[in-house]
C-alpha cells in the first residue's frame, strides 16, 4: 500500500482543499449525532488512514483511544438518568436504553473527532499548516518555523550536556527521584545559558542580512490545477448540499425522551449520499492512484 | 476609505461569529462552541503580536524559550508526569511581562504538539499554558510575586487549575447531563496528575528561580530587550 510520506494522491492536492476537508469532516462528526452518519465517517476514517500510511498511525492509538470512547459510554448511563425506557435499577438509580444509546453516540463521535486528527496529522504535515498560516500570521508561522528548528538543536544540546554529566558520574541511573530532579534542572540551566545568548545572536546576524525589509517570500509554493478545482467543485455542491439539509433538520436524530425509529426520507437518502461522496473523496483520490500502480506492474 | 474598509470588516467579521455562535447555542452543539471561544480567547494575543513593532532578537527571544519550554520534558523522561514547561513559561513571563509570556506558552504548545500529534486538545493547551504565562507576567510587580512564597502558591494553583481547564473539553461535548458528580469523578480521576503538576512547579520555583531568574535579567538588560528606550543597539525595527 502506501507510504507515510506520499504526495500523490489526496496529499498531493492543494493545502487548502485538504484543510477544508478535514474542517467539513470534523464539524460533521461533532454535530451530526445519527448513527448512520457515524458509522460512516468512521469507516471512512479508518479506510483513509490504512490508504495513507497501511495502519501504522492507527495501530499505535487505537487502543487509548478505543479505552477512551468505552470510558465514556460505560459513564454516560451512570451518571444520566433520561429517558423513558427503564432497563434495570443500580444503586436504586434507574438506567435507561437511551442514556446507553447516548453515550455510545458520543464516545463514536469522539473516537470520530480523534482519528480525524491521526489523519489529519498525516496529511496537513507541519510545512503545509505553516504555509496556510503565512498569509494570515507571517509572523506568528515565523516564530513557529524557527521554535520548530530550535527544538531538535537543543535535543541534540541535551544529549550532548546528559553526556557529559553521565561522564562525570552525576547522573546514575537508579538515583533517588529528588537527585534525578536537580541534576535535570543542571541539564537545563547549561542549555539555557548555551542556547538563549547564542538565539540572540542569531537575530543580530539575520537583521545584517537584511530580515525585515520587504515582503517575505514563501519556500513552498502550491498552485490551483485542474485537478484541484474539480476537486473543489465537488467539495462545493455536496458541502452546501451537507449543510442546507443539516439546517432543515433531514439528518436529525432524537435520543431524548425516546430512541427515535428508523425513519427512512427521500430527503435524507440525498444528504447521506452527498455526505457519502464528500467523505469518499479522498478514498477515491488514494484508490485511483493504488489501482494505477496496480495497473502499470501488471502490465510489465 | 481605509478606516471606513477596515470596520466594515471587522464588524462583518463579529456578526459572523456571534451568528455561528448564537447557532452553536441553541442547537446545544457545545463542543463546537466551546471551541470558537478557546479561539476567540487566543487569536487577540497574535494578533497583537503580528502588529506590534518588534525587533528581530525579541521574536528569536521568544522562539528560543518556546522551544527551551517544549522540550524541557526531554531531561525528566524518566520521571512521570514531572516536566518543568510551565515553570519555564512562568519564569519567561516574570522577566518579559504578560504579552511574552502569553505567546511562550502558546507557542510551546503548538510545537511539542507538532512533534507528538495534534489533537482537539490543541487550543485548549495553548490557551493554559499561555494563561499560565500571561497572569504570572500580569502579576509579576504585585509585592507577592516577588516573594518566593507567593510564586509557590501561583504555581500550585495554576497546577490544579491546568488539569481543571484541560478536563472541560471532553466533558462540555461528550456527556449529555453536566451534574456535580460528572464533574466530581472526573476531577477526582486526574488528582493524581494535577497535583503531581503542583508539586513539580513548587519544586521548581522553590529550587530554581533564583538562578532562572538571574539568566533572565542578564539576557534582557544585556540586549536591552523590549524595551527599547534603554536599548543599546538602535537598530531599524522589523515591520
Amino acid at each position: 500500500m502506501g507510504r507515510a510520506d506520499m504526495v500523490y494522491g489526496f496529499s498531493g492536492l492543494h493545502p487548502r482543499l485538504c484543510l477544508l476537508y478535514f474542517i467539513v469532516l470534523l464539524a460533521a462528526c461533532m454535530m451530526f449525532q445519527h448513527p448512520v452518519y457515524l458509522l460512516a465517517s468512521l469507516l471512512c476514517i479508518i479506510v483513509l488512514l490504512f490508504s495513507l500510511d497501511g495502519g501504522r498511525a492507527l495501530k499505535k492509538v487505537i487502543k487509548g483511544y478505543l479505552l477512551i470512547a468505552l470510558i465514556i459510554s460505560i459513564s454516560n448511563p451512570l451518571f444520566s438518568s433520561r429517558g423513558a425506557t427503564i432497563l434495570f435499577y443500580m444503586m436504586d438509580r434507574p438506567v435507561t436504553l437511551e442514556a446507553i444509546a447516548y453515550g455510545a453516540i458520543f464516545a463514536l463521535s469522539l473516537l470520530n473527532i480523534l482519528l480525524a486528527f491521526v489523519a489529519f496529522n498525516l496529511v496537513v504535515t507541519p510545512d503545509k499548516l505553516l504555509y496556510l498560516l503565512t498569509p494570515y500570521a507571517p509572523r506568528t508561522a515565523f516564530v513557529i518555523t524557527v521554535t520548530l528548528r530550535f527544538v531538535p538543536l537543543l535535543t541534540r544540546r541535551l544529549q550532548q550536556i546528559m553526556t557529559i554529566q553521565k561522564v562525570m558520574g552525576y547522573l546514575q541511573p537508579g538515583g533517588s527521584k529528588k537527585h534525578l530532579m536537580r541534576e535535570g534542572m543542571e541539564t537545563m540551566h547549561t542549555l539555557v545559558g548555551w542556547s538563549l545568548e547564542e538565539a540572540l545572536q542569531t537575530a543580530g546576524s539575520m537583521r545584517a542580512r537584511g530580515y525585515g525589509i520587504g515582503r517575505r517570500s514563501s519556500g513552498t509554493a502550491y498552485r490551483m490545477d485542474r485537478r484541484d478545482r474539480l476537486v473543489l467543485w465537488i467539495m462545493t455542491v455536496t458541502g452546501l448540499n451537507i449543510v442546507i439539509g443539516a439546517l432543515f433538520g433531514v439528518n436529525h436524530y432524537e435520543v431524548y425522551p425516546r430512541l427515535q425509529g428508523w425513519q427512512w426520507s427521500v430527503q435524507l437518502a440525498i444528504h447521506l449520499l452527498s455526505y457519502a461522496v464528500f467523505l469518499a473523496i479522498p478514498l477515491a483520490m488514494n484508490g485511483k492512484e493504488w489501482l494505477h500502480w496496480r495497473f502499470i506492474k501488471s502490465n510489465m | 476609505m481605509g478606516k471606513i474598509k477596515r470596520l466594515i470588516y471587522t464588524g462583518s467579521l463579529i456578526a459572523v461569529i456571534l451568528l455561528l455562535a448564537a447557532v452553536f447555542w441553541f442547537e446545544e452543539y457545545y463542543l463546537p462552541l466551546s471551541f470558537l471561544i478557546i479561539g476567540l480567547a487566543i487569536v487577540p494575543f497574535f494578533i497583537r503580536f503580528e502588529r506590534k513593532k518588534l525587533r528581530a532578537e525579541e521574536i528569536l527571544l521568544v522562539a528560543m524559550l518556546g522551544a527551551i519550554a517544549a522540550v524541557s520534558r526531554v531531561p525528566f523522561a524518566p520521571l512521570p508526569s514531572v516536566q518543568p514547561t510551565s515553570f519555564v513559561i512562568i519564569m519567561a513571563a516574570l522577566a518579559f511581562g504578560a504579552e511574552t509570556g502569553f505567546l511562550v506558552g502558546s507557542i510551546a504548545a503548538v510545537v511539542s504538539n507538532i512533534f507528538l500529534g495534534q489533537g482537539p486538545w490543541t487550543p485548549w493547551q495553548m490557551f493554559c499554558w499561555g494563561m499560565i504565562g500571561f497572569t504570572a507576567g500580569l502579576l509579576k510587580d504585585t509585592f507577592w510575586m516577588k516573594r518566593m512564597w507567593g510564586r509557590n502558591i501561583f504555581g500550585f494553583l495554576w497546577g490544579f487549575l491546568f488539569g481543571w481547564i484541560m478536563n472541560l473539553w471532553f466533558l462540555i461535548g461528550f456527556y449529555d447531563q453536566l451534574s456535580w458528580p460528572v464533574f466530581a469523578s472526573a476531577y477526582i480521576a486526574s488528582f493524581y496528575f494535577d497535583l503531581a503538576h503542583a508539586l513539580s512547579n513548587v519544586f521548581f520555583l522553590t529550587l530554581f528561580s533564583g538562578v532562572w531568574m538571574r539568566i533572565l535579567i542578564r539576557v534582557k538588560s544585556k540586549y536591552g530587550l523590549l524595551n527599547p528606550e534603554d536599548s543599546p543597539i538602535k537598530s531599524p525595527q522589523s515591520p
